[in-house]
């Protein structure tokens, strides 16, 4: 009861009452007119043919709320929620470039013009205002900052994406692929990112050993190759669609890097992914 | 080392020894029903585009998924040459994607739209600068205004005013409206309006009142305004579950059987579909199973394995079952045979699985002959990928 007391700053109480949006001291909180909550059956009604894309990315449901202040700044904030923290992450890099102003809100957002997202565990958050300037980011950076506390997601970036090594690598240019990575439907779930010298590493982390080398053998097959993969070797493979590409199946992990840079700079970056693999079961 | 292009690779894959392993088997008739590899020689349908003047090849590109570079440069040396984006697909990072590769291109090889949402005109025409910066050219040669759902929208003063101001400006060549929902009398305003040279549309076989769409479409063409389809694959599965997909390329020949639909944008996210797609430029001939499959039910008919428990169990080998009916069902129902190869892979099946029993153990409650069917699908984990048509 104390919390509730408290008011806009009790996110317990908001919690308790079955809300999925915090209530915040200074600001009157509505749903928009006509629908405030989608699921994958009319998303295409909000977003049109982005829909698809979400969709891919295990979308679940969009929750929308909007919020105005005693200025008349308004703020709107639409909550993507995903299946998994790699698909909410997935879709929040695929609309993500490495050039946007970021700030540190949720596990990562950044701010522009009268717009800021964030990633917040299974949730693709989108916040928008029609008030220009300082007022309309501050109050976005409010409201975002309450809701990221409010959804009570465990912060950070999802496991597998660790994997990959720091060194060299192009800030913000991670991102998760759900399906048909580089082009092929056998690969899936795979997270990537860019480095120095034009290299692209990735990883793929499957349910077990089994399964990542049958994907690594019909990938083979589908860009027919008939080259055998060795447990821990790293191999060329000359994929006729995308270069050369160095691949390497170690326990239940698919990895392997292409690029503008050539085989030996993939090699030299393979090499740093390899020893941070874990060690097969 | 292994040293093999793209060409060759489409080339020498359907043939070898794979094509006498699938003689006299059902299987044959769906490797038969493969199109022509892209880049394949074949003549190619065209249609023109209303009065814009622009021929298309009747299948063009839908890049709206495709973050590969790759993927793209293969589209057009298929012989696709129209690619589809939007300026919020990807927030942007669509459209960035293709201007890199698209800058490898002389500009008269390729005819490119994108789609700026209905907004104020000023707004309007920044949206489409920001559009052209990603792209890297100085115009589109189709602008459309994205998924309007009413003819009060497709005829609003300010949109009508940015759409001019925009094909004025050089910016845009041609300018249209895309939509997917109320399309009839989307449609029928754009006509009306006398501005708009193009409409994107949805129809597929599944829409409830794709007549009446087909209908306005036909008004459409006679008045001289292009039409380009999209939603063609009518979401890819029959079923919410999705487990019985559409057969996509019979979907995409449904759609152009219509005389007065220039080209559709079918969404490409593979080589697999780029190779499927491709192969419909140069033959638009629907066979029987092409339009069988598109029947709700009809395609699973006998096929459909409601995955009962007890199989795998009962299986001395511990096969299972109902995964393996499912490829099945894949190759002769839908007529997906790369999908049921792709199942197929994951199981790491192989070889003939039943060859060492003489009795089968399972005793399928509907009545199938797991065995015959097991060894008739696993085949297909032999087969070149690309020979699957």
């Amino acid at each position: 009861m104390l919390l509730l007391i408290t008011g806009g700053e009790c996110y317990s109480a908001d919690a308790a009452n079955g809300s999925i949006f915090p209530t915040v001291a200074g600001w009157k909180i509505a749903p928009p007119p006509g629908d405030s909550v989608y699921t994958p059956d009319n998303l295409w009604d909000i977003i049109d043919g982005a829909a698809e894309l979400f969709l891919s990315y295990g979308f679940v449901d969009l929750h929308i709320m909007e919020y105005t202040d005693t200025t008349g700044t308004d703020v709107r904030v639409e909550l993507y929620r995903h299946a998994s923290r790699a698909n909410a992450f997935g879709i929040y890099s695929q609309e993500r470039n490495p050039g946007y102003n970021f700030i540190e809100i949720g596990t990562q957002g950044y701010v522009e013009e009268k717009v800021l997202n964030f990633l917040c565990g299974m949730y693709y958050v989108k916040i928008s205002s029609h008030r220009e300037g300082k007022a309309g980011i501050d109050g976005m950076a409010l409201i975002g900052r309450r809701v990221a506390e409010h959804l009570g997601q465990k912060a950070g970036w999802p496991a597998t994406l660790t994997l990959l090594p720091a060194e060299k690598r192009l800030p913000n240019t991670e991102s998760y692929i759900a399906e048909n990575f580089l082009g092929y439907r056998v690969f899936h779930s795979a997270f990537t990112a860019r480095y120095e010298g034009g290299c692209t590493l990735f990883i793929m982390d499957l349910e077990s050993a089994s399964r990542a080398r049958g994907v690594a053998e019909a990938y083979m097959k589908a860009a027919g190759r008939q080259l055998e993969l060795t447990e821990g070797e790293i191999a060329d493979i000359p994929d006729p669609h995308n270069g050369s590409l160095a691949m390497l199946l170690k326990g239940r992990t698919i990895s392997g890097a292409f690029g503008a840079g050539g085989e030996a700079l993939a090699h030299r970056y393979m090499e740093l992914l390899k020893v941070r693999l874990p060690a097969p079961e | 080392m292994d040293k093999m292009d793209r060409r060759n690779f489409i080339k020498s894959s359907v043939m070898g020894a794979s094509l006498s392993l699938l003689s006299s088997s059902p299987l044959t008739a769906i490797a038969r029903e493969a199109g022509p590899a892209p880049g394949a020689p074949g003549k190619i349908i065209t249609r023109r585009l209303g009065k814009t003047g622009i021929e298309l090849p009747v299948v063009s590109m839908g890049v709206m998924r495709a973050d590969n570079p790759a993927l793209v440069r293969a589209a057009l040396e298929s012989g696709m040459k129209h690619l589809d984006t939007a300026h919020g697909y990807q927030k942007g990072n669509n459209e960035t994607m293709l201007g890199e590769v698209l800058k490898e291109h002389p500009r008269d090889s390729f005819v490119i739209s994108t789609k700026v949402p209905p907004d104020a005109k000023d707004a309007f025409l920044a949206n489409l600068d920001l559009s052209l910066k990603r792209l890297q050219m100085e115009y589109v040669d189709i602008l459309y205004v994205h998924g309007l759902t009413s003819g009060d929208d497709v005829l609003s003063s300010s949109t009508l005013e940015a759409l001019a101001a925009a094909r004025e400006s050089g910016k845009a060549r041609h300018v249209g409206v895309s939509t997917h929902r109320n399309e009839p009398e989307v449609i029928r305003a754009a006509v009306r309006s006398g501005v708009y040279e193009v409409v994107l549309t949805s129809i597929n076989f599944k829409q409830d009142h794709y007549r009446e769409v087909k209908k306005a479409i036909a008004e459409a063409a006679a008045a001289g305004v292009g039409i380009i389809a999209m939603k063609t694959m009518a979401g890819a599965f029959h079923d919410k579950e999705r487990t019985k997909p559409v057969n996509c390329k019979a979907a995409l020949k449904w759609v152009l059987q219509d005389a007065n639909v220039t080209t559709a944008i079918p969404g490409i996210t593979t080589f697999d579909q780029l190779t499927e797609n491709a192969g419909v430029n140069n033959d638009l001939a629907m066979t029987e199973n092409h339009k069988s499959s598109l029947v709700p039910g009809q395609s699973e008919g006998g096929l459909y394995c409601p995955g009962c428990p007890g199989c795998t169990d009962r299986c001395t080998r511990g096969l299972p079952v109902p995964d393996i009916m499912r490829a099945y069902m894949y190759t002769y129902g839908y007529g997906d045979a790369r999908l049921a190869q792709d199942l197929l892979a994951g199981l790491r099946i192989a070889g003939d699985p039943c060859g060492e029993c003489a009795e089968c153990t399972v005793g399928c409650p509907r009545g199938f002959n797991v065995p015959v069917r097991v060894r008739d699908i696993v085949r297909l984990t032999s087969v070149p990928a690309e020979f699957l048509g």
